[in-house]
């Protein structure tokens, strides 16, 4: 009998299906591993079984008795303890006091117990093998890697009999990622089933027993690792040959004259002596592991950042400094990694959004003619085929798909001379991706350059021309024509290549 | 994932500081308040004739019911709340007090104490339940309660008025025994007491939880609605404490009494270094921003300013204390946390 089990789960957010009839079970004593695309429903199968959301319809059974949980600690209690993807630390608590939050130990006059606190944490640390991690430092102040850590042992430390792993080694280098792979399979052997979500397929084939295969909110199948070719279970995860997801290659893939050239390009610690050009009718890829600046590589271009070294020239001509503005100005366009807080204003119409970015252009004497907006933003909305009521609705309502088009709607008014796309496709559904890759083609073809960030290898692979691989703040390797495949863009990603030194 | 990137670089600088080094960091607001406090009380003794046991006294006492009510706008304000009643649960306490006592009765006078942290705490768990249960914005919420207790504070008293015990007066407002020190540093001395035993219970933590990522408090296990109720219930009870003091204090009731307590305690609280957005924030810097505010008018006097001034001093000194807090964030090289 499984442990852990989910039947028939439905669950929609608005108009957006984010699971359809989904089955999910698994083991006492293995590691179980989620697979899927982003917005497969993966995290949302996770954030039902942890009591984080609610299902529509579908049953869930912990050890053959119902276990619908009302809220996040209504699971651990039961002992589902889940590590998410957004860190759920405090930031303004020490280390200690987040180990303990929601139980904290009290002495005998009732208050916090603040030395043994300090204590029972060093002893976890030691424990699983997490040094120097000072238990009375403030959360804030730790570095990612650190914030992972600490969050990986504050889930151990509920006795967990599932424990849920949602991209919680994200951050992690290689000797962490192996510190803390020990302690899952340690706790696999006692007993524990282990839910293991990455995107990392090394990862997964090393340290998973089987996997369950999720796409568009539907469950595939579940394998076992070792038995089924990685090839499958990609296949499994994409639902088509990867073919026919991309749109064919610009014929004349010759690249003209330079549009963006970037060299020395340097930023506090994140960014390291940074060249790089993107030739007109280019889509150059930026890869490697997450967090190795390549969103700040953006940022910096885009004006974000104060204290930029280097020379960024648009055409020959310096792109200004003094921020968005400037960059916007020289001919740049910025699809941020979060449209939700930096992309879009959410509770604004598709209109205003629309023209958020040309609002000068679209203005007569300091008002904005209803008339021109309007024209602008029906435009838009046919060219992206953005799905809204009314362009008079806000933004909100609109699925991730649809809400990605705004942004890029926005930015193709600017008629911005090079387009700087930071994980675009994160979170949208297939179809909206699909149309992205397009709207990526005919903007090359029409002389644009692009410079494109993506944490998906697939993508890099199958849109760029050029990729560079970035690690801890610098280029190490660029790769293009036959050498641009998935493995090498691994290789190169984990710094063991030429140039990739620590 | 930028903007983590980017304070790490702070959290190195830190990291080389030794303790004492990185409390000072950490607490550059706090610090700053107490140092503007030092200075006006400077520049108040030096100007005052005689710095004696009455000066002393009044002096204290001008920014105890300041400070009582601080004291539950700092809990407040830790959550990422705001609470606008406490004024005028002020001012509906010290009417509902001025009812109670009598010139004679000083029986009556603790009753009146009693009813006045019980009507507090009531105020507090309706303003409470109705923001965490509710859901509904504080700011909006306690807006709409303010007009309520001043409201109920206009019947119970509609004309300034009532009598207080000589003796009882004396006692809560007046010198103590030992060096004839007033005794309102005793009753601020008990404030500082249960602010350093509440930093240590389990609520304290979680307030902060809340205050400064409300998410991770609830991924966490913490229950947010009932942690808020309390935050709010202590707000209350605190203006209700303030409310029997200004009684003692001034001898009778008025139901327009607390007006100026709701926006100058959020001044003290943000003076005192805590962070409106939650999460930051200390009892210690309440104190000092407070005082600083109680004694800003006094300075005036002796100084031959006319009073009028004394609203535009007090609001450059909070521009220029939170300006120099801010000092930080001038160094930050993401434009985008700047905004």
């Amino acid at each position: 009998m499984p442990l852990l089990s989910a039947t028939g789960i439905d669950k929609r957010f608005g108009g957006v299906v984010a699971l359809h009839a989904a089955d999910f079970s698994c083991e006492a004593g293995e590691i179980h591993a989620l697979l899927g695309e982003n917005g497969a429903g993966k995290s949302t199968m996770i954030k039902v079984l942890c009591g984080v959301q609610h299902p529509d319809a579908g049953t869930i059974t912990c050890d053959g008795a119902p276990a619908p949980y009302a809220d996040p600690a209504g699971a651990v209690a039961a002992g589902i303890v889940p590590v998410f993807q957004e860190l759920s630390l405090v930031p303004h608590l020490t280390v200690a006091q987040n180990l303990v939050l929601g139980r904290e130990p009290r002495n005998r006059f009732g208050l916090l117990d603040q030395r043994r606190m300090r204590r029972d944490a060093a002893a976890l640390f030691a424990q699983l093998g997490f040094e120097g991690i000072d238990p009375g430092a403030e959360v804030r102040h730790l570095p990612l890697a650190d914030r992972q850590l600490v969050e990986i042992a504050k889930a151990i430390s509920r006795d967990p009999r599932v424990l849920i792993l949602d991209e919680a080694t994200s951050a992690l280098n290689r000797r962490e990622v192996e510190r803390v792979f020990s302690v899952i399979r340690q706790l696999r052997d006692q007993g524990t089933a282990v839910i293991f979500i990455s995107h990392r397929m090394d990862e997964v084939q090393e340290l998973c027993d089987r996997a369950t295969i999720f796409r568009d909110g539907e469950t595939v199948g579940t394998v076992v690792i070792g038995e089924t070719p990685p090839g499958e279970i990609v296949r499994m995860m994409v639902g088509r040959p990867l073919q026919d997801i991309f749109p064919p290659r610009n014929v004349d893939t010759r690249p003209s004259r330079p549009l963006l050239e970037v060299q020395h390009l340097s930023w506090e610690s994140a960014l390291r002596d940074v060249s790089l050009t993107v030739h007109a009718g280019e889509i150059v890829g930026l890869s490697g592991l997450e967090g190795q600046g390549q969103a700040e590589l953006l940022f910096a271009l885009f004006g974000v950042y104060a204290g930029v070294h280097g020379s960024i020239t648009l055409d020959g001509a310096p792109v200004g400094r003094s921020g968005p503005g400037a960059a916007m100005h020289a001919g740049l366009a910025l699809v941020p990694e979060d449209r939700k807080t930096q992309g879009l204003v959410l509770p604004m119409s598709v209109r205003d959004n629309v023209i958020m970015a040309t609002i000068p252009d679209h203005s007569r004497s300091g008002f904005i003619p209803p008339a021109a907006e309007r024209q602008s933003s029906l435009s838009m909305r046919d060219r992206m085929a953005i799905k809204t009521a009314s362009v008079d609705a806000p933004v909100r309502f609109l699925s991730g798909g649809n809400q990605q088009k705004v942004v890029i709607a926005k930015w193709l008014l600017t008629d911005a001379k090079v387009y700087l796309l930071s994980d675009p496709t994160r979170g949208i559904d297939v179809g909206a991706k699909l149309e992205i890759y397009q709207l990526m083609r005919e903007l090359t073809a029409a002389g644009k350059g692009i410079l494109f960030f993506s944490t998906d290898l697939t993508e890099i692979v199958g849109l760029c021309d050029r990729a560079l691989v970035m690690y801890e703040g610098s280029i190490v390797r660029e790769l293009s024509g036959p050498d641009l495949t998935d493995a090498n863009l691994v290789e190169a990603a984990v710094g063991l290549t030429d140039g990739g030194t620590r | 994932m930028s903007a983590t990137s980017v304070t790490s670089g702070r959290a190195a600088r830190a990291g080389r500081l030794g303790g004492m080094g990185r409390w000072v960091a950490g607490n550059g607001r706090l610090i700053l308040a107490f140092i503007i406090l030092a200075v006006l009380l400077a520049i108040y003794i030096e100007r005052v004739p005689q710095f004696g046991a009455r000066e002393q006294r009044s002096v204290v006492n001008q920014g105890l019911a300041l400070t009582t009510t601080g004291f539950g706008q700092t809990v407040v304000v830790l959550t990422g709340g705001i609470d606008l009643s406490v004024g005028s649960m002020v001012g509906l306490t010290n009417s509902v007090a001025s009812r109670i006592t009598d010139s004679e009765s000083t029986s009556r006078v603790w009753l009146a104490g009693i009813a006045c942290l019980a009507i507090g705490a009531a105020g507090g768990l309706i303003n409470g339940v109705i923001v965490a249960y509710g859901r509904l914005q504080p700011i909006i919420v306690t807006l709409a309660t303010s007009s309520v207790f001043s409201g109920i504070a206009l019947y119970v008293r509609p004309t300034p008025g009532g009598a207080f015990p000589f003796e009882a007066t004396q006692f809560w407002t007046g010198s103590m025994e030992f060096r004839q020190l007033p005794r309102g540093m005793l009753w601020l001395a008990t404030l500082v007491v249960l602010w350093l035993v509440f930093r240590r219970t389990r609520l304290a933590t979680r307030i902060i939880a809340i205050g400064s990522s409300e998410g991770a408090a609830f991924m966490s296990g913490v229950n947010v609605a009932r942690t808020k109720v309390a935050a709010y219930t202590i707000s209350g009870m605190a203006a209700g404490a303030a409310g029997f003091y200004l009684t003692a204090q001034t001898g009778n009731g008025n139901a327009l009494s607390g007006v100026d307590y709701t926006l100058n305690s959020i001044a003290a609280v943000v003076l005192g270094g805590a962070s409106l957005a939650g999460g930051v924030g200390t009892f210690m810097g309440t104190i000092a921003g407070s005082y600083t505010i109680a004694l800003i008018p006094r300075v005036l006097f002796f100084y031959d300013v006319s009073q009028f001034y004394q609203q535009l001093l007090q609001g450059l000194v909070l521009l220029g204390s939170v300006g120099l807090g801010a000092i930080g964030v001038l160094r930050t090289r993401n434009r985008l946390d700047k905004v």
